[in-house]
Parts: C-alpha cells; sequence; structure tokens
C-alpha cells in the first residue's frame, strides 16, 4: 500500500497542494511515455497487428482498479477500527477511480476483442465477473447515498467495500481455476480454450511493465489524492451550510 | 502469414481510454466548481 | 450446548413460531417462486436440449428473487414491531442474532427451491428432482442467504428502502450463482464430475468466507 500512503496523508492535511501538483505532472509525463513506448517501441505482434497495444492500458487499467478497490478494503477496515472520517474518504476515492479504471479496462478489451475474437462482447465467466465488478461498485456509490446520517453511511459503505472486494479477487482468480474461459492468461498458464494469447518479446516486456508502474503507482494515486482532495472541501462546505442553517 | 491491419481499433481503443480518464477528471473540476459556487453564496448572505 | 448455539437456537425458534402463526413470508415466496417459474415456461419455448442448458438458469434467478422478498419481508417485520432494539439489548452476542436470523431466513429460502424441484421437474420434464441438485440448492442459497441477511439490514436503513437489495445483493452472489448454475447444469447434461467439480469447491469455499466476514460485520450495522 506504499503507493497510496501520500493520499492517506493528504486527507489529514489538506494543504498538500504543491505536492499534488508536482505529482500530476510526473503522472502526465509518465504516461505519455508509457503511451509513446506501446505505441513506437514495442514490437508489433505479427498475428493481430496494432491492436494488441491496446493490452498494455488494459493490464495497467485493471491492476490500478485493484490497487484502487485494495484501498477502499483498506480504508473501511481502518475505518471501522478508527472511526476517523478521513479513512472512509480514502475508500470512497478508491471506490471512483476504481470504477473509471474498471471501465477502461472492459473497453480496452471489448475493443481488442472485436477484431480478435470476432465479436464484442462474450458472457464467459471472466468478462461477466469483470463487469460485475463495476457493478457492485456502482451499488457502493447508491447505497452510500441513500444514507443520510453521516455515522451510518460510513458505517455501512465500510462494509459494502470490505464484502464487495470478494467480486475483485473472484475476477482474478477465476481465469486459474476455470478452464472454460477464452480469455488468454499472457503472464503464467492460462486456461487451454483460450484465444487470443501471445508471446511477448523483450521490447513488450519492458513496455507492460513500464505502463503497469505507471498506472499502479501514479495514475492510481493521483487521482484518488484529487478525488480526496474534493471530498474534503466538500464536507468543509456541508459544515458551513449546518452552521448557518443553525444560524439562521 | 501477413499481419492485419487493426489499427482502426488500436485508435478506438486508446481515444476511449484517454476519453474515460478527461471525463473524471472534468467531473472533478465541475463538482469542485458546483462547491466553489455553493461557498461563494454563503458569504454573500 | 454454549451460550452461542442457546441463544442462535432461541432466535431460530422465535422466528419459526412468528412465521408459523402469520404465514406470510412462506406465503408470498412460494406464490412468487410459482408466478416466476409459469412465466419462465411461456417466456423460454424452448426445444428439449436448448432446455436443459436453461433450465438451472431459471432455478436460480428464481430462487434468489424469491430469497430477496423473503429477506426483505423478514428483517422489516423485525424493525417494524422494534423487535431489533430488544435483541440488542438482551446479553447474547450479535453474531448469534445474525446467525438465528440467517437460519430461518436459509430454511424458509431452500423450502421454497426444495418445493420447485419436483415441480419444475413435472413442468419441464427435466430431472432437477435429484439429491445432487438438492445439495447444491443447500449450498447455494446459504450464501446468498448469509449476505442477504447483512444486506438487508443495511439496505432498509437507506431512502430506496426494499428496493436496494437486490442491487446490493446480486453482484455479491454472483460468484455463488455462477457456480450453482454452472454445477446444476453440469448435473443436467451427465457431464463428468471432473468438469463441474471444481465449481461446487468454489462454491462452498465463498459459503465460508461470507459465513464469517458478515457474521463479524453484524454488530458494526447495527450498533446505534
Amino acid at each position: 500500500m506504499t503507493a497510496a500512503s501520500p493520499s492517506v496523508a493528504a486527507a489529514s492535511a489538506p494543504n498538500h497542494l504543491g505536492r499534488l501538483k508536482a505529482l500530476t505532472a510526473v503522472t502526465a509525463v509518465a504516461f505519455l511515455l508509457g503511451l509513446g513506448m506501446a505505441l513506437a517501441y514495442a514490437g508489433t505482434d505479427a498475428i493481430q497487428g496494432n491492436v494488441q497495444r491496446l493490452f498494455y492500458f488494459h493490464m495497467g487499467a485493471f491492476f490500478g482498479a485493484f490497487v484502487a478497490f485494495a484501498c477502499t478494503v483498506v480504508g473501511g477496515v481502518q475505518y471501522l477500527r478508527t472511526r476517523n472520517v478521513k479513512w472512509d474518504t480514502f475508500a470512497l476515492a478508491g471506490v471512483e477511480v476504481g470504477v473509471v479504471l474498471s471501465f477502461i479496462n472492459l473497453a480496452t478489451g471489448s475493443i481488442w476483442a472485436r477484431p480478435i475474437w470476432n465479436t464484442w462482447w462474450t458472457w464467459d465467466p471472466r468478462l461477466t465477473s469483470a463487469a460485475v465488478m463495476v457493478l457492485v461498485y456502482i451499488a457502493y456509490l447508491m447505497v452510500r447515498s441513500g444514507i443520510e446520517n453521516r455515522d451510518t453511511r460510513h458505517r455501512f459503505a465500510a462494509v459494502y467495500g470490505i464484502l464487495a472486494f470478494s467480486s475483485v479477487v473472484f475476477t482474478l482468480v477465476v481465469i486459474r481455476i476455470r478452464p472454460d474461459t477464452i480469455h488468454p492468461a499472457v503472464i503464467g498458464t492460462g486456461a487451454q480454450d483460450a484465444q487470443g494469447g501471445f508471446a511477448m518479446n523483450s521490447s513488450m516486456t519492458t513496455t507492460l511493465l513500464l505502463n503497469m508502474a505507471v498506472w499502479v503507482f501514479l495514475l492510481t494515486p493521483t487521482l484518488m489524492w484529487w478525488r480526496i482532495r474534493l471530498q474534503n472541501y466538500a464536507d468543509r462546505v456541508t459544515q458551513r451550510k449546518i452552521a448557518y442553517m443553525e444560524q439562521g | 502469414m501477413t499481419t492485419p491491419n487493426t489499427t482502426d481499433f488500436m485508435l478506438l481503443g486508446i481515444a476511449v481510454t484517454l476519453g474515460a480518464i478527461a471525463l473524471y477528471v472534468l467531473s472533478l473540476w465541475w463538482r469542485a466548481r458546483s462547491l466553489k459556487a455553493d461557498e461563494a453564496m454563503l458569504e454573500q448572505e | 450446548m454454549t451460550v452461542f448455539a442457546r441463544a442462535v437456537g432461541a432466535i431460530f425458534l422465535k422466528d419459526m413460531r412468528a412465521e408459523w402463526r402469520s404465514r406470510e413470508l412462506i406465503g408470498v415466496m412460494l406464490l412468487f417462486a410459482l408466478l416466476s417459474v409459469l412465466v419462465f415456461s411461456f417466456a423460454l419455448e424452448l426445444d428439449r436440449l436448448a432446455r436443459r442448458e436453461a433450465i438451472s438458469g431459471v432455478l436460480w434467478v428464481t430462487v434468489v428473487f424469491a430469497s430477496v422478498l423473503g429477506l426483505n419481508r423478514s428483517v422489516a417485520q423485525e424493525r417494524e414491531n422494534g423487535n431489533v432494539d430488544a435483541l440488542l439489548l438482551a446479553p447474547i452476542p450479535r453474531a448469534a442474532i445474525f446467525f438465528g436470523k440467517f437460519l430461518a431466513n436459509w430454511l424458509f429460502t431452500a423450502v421454497i427451491g426444495a418445493l420447485l424441484l419436483p415441480l419444475m421437474t413435472v413442468l419441464y420434464n427435466v430431472t432437477l428432482a435429484s439429491l445432487p441438485v438438492l445439495g447444491l440448492l443447500l449450498a447455494g442459497t446459504w450464501g446468498i442467504c448469509v449476505t442477504g441477511t447483512l444486506l438487508a439490514s443495511m439496505t432498509l436503513q437507506t431512502r430506496v428502502g426494499e428496493a436496494l437489495l437486490p442491487i446490493a445483493l446480486l453482484p455479491i452472489a454472483l460468484p455463488l450463482l455462477l457456480g450453482t448454475v454452472r454445477a446444476t447444469t453440469g448435473i443436467l447434461t451427465d457431464a463428468p464430475v471432473n468438469d463441474w467439480g471444481g465449481w461446487v469447491g468454489i462454491l462452498l469455499g465463498i459459503d465460508l468466507f461470507y459465513t464469517v466476514v458478515c457474521m463479524a460485520f453484524y454488530g458494526v450495522v447495527v450498533e446505534e
């Protein structure tokens, strides 16, 4: 969880805008570098052509989402232990960023599948569970928004955020334990029915590692940090509104 | 074996990726802006 | 007998007695399940082979929605009469209260499912009424009811209320559903055990995990 620790610090001390801006700049540069490597440095896959390059973002987005949702679990557990609101904010940021990243993961996968599997979508266990993963976290946001009492909202969100992680774990392991998925496993051995797998040469491996690092260690924490700032701001405005109401 | 031309799909995928991140950043900015408007209204009254 | 088991037993018996007097839970669930099965049989005018592939889906969708109805009702009844507050004041572990309520919900759902098996065997001409399918039914409804009992206690406190339970429960229960549907289809199509046995293992693992997690969390959900 080292990647996310600056965001926690930010939740308690809101005056780190300079650092956040610096991190954002680093993230932007590194993201463009990763994009450039995927487009120009990595070798073209002989069988799949250029669309295979989407794979670098597909994987990066999934593991970015994984880290974001793991942050939600950490935030939930820590909130229940300490009852400090900053952990709830941390968990909420994880959910929102995770939903955006898993949407990118689904969209890139679907666009890749069109020329390779000859279909945008198939009801394969892995694809289904990845889609449901997004729905679980949208349900999290709905549960949250339906509760008026602040304390109850934070408690329920923590519980649901921890339970929801089972769908992430399921998505991750279903490819290893179920041989009837057609989703290829590029790292390690995948399903025997997998279609569209490919071998990676060294330029591809380097590009993948760089992109994974950018998505997991830079993009996810940066987005979460901005989300945490927004939430702290929203909490301050709400408090001022309440104070104003009580006055008038 | 010839390598198929799948560049269009690659471009579409990159556009969706960048678009999704941009939309999320825009939503953060939008929410911050409406909070600022709320705050300004509180100060006025 | 330990304090925990006695408390679980007492809560379970209380729910059973209440249901025996009113009979409203089982009645609503059963009527819904019957209607659902009939509607599906009109909607899916399938040939025999396709029917065997789709029938476990019909069974499980029906069971899940019937359980959602029952769970909402059972938790709402408890809240309407202020029973929850009285129970929480009692000097018994929160996990025991949860487990007792869960056992009652599980029994209701499993009974509905068990009644559906012979009915669907007749209506769809597929051998559903068998011991392996009954075993799967018990394992699958276990996980659905254990998460459902916890989530219903949460969703009934939201503004959306009862409508939120299926939205919150279905995605969490999906791993269970995927496992049970695949295993049921495997049994119905006479596939070798190796082809679907893995799903049963996953199912039991998830059941155990959800049971532990939900029992641990119930105290947090009901605290004031």
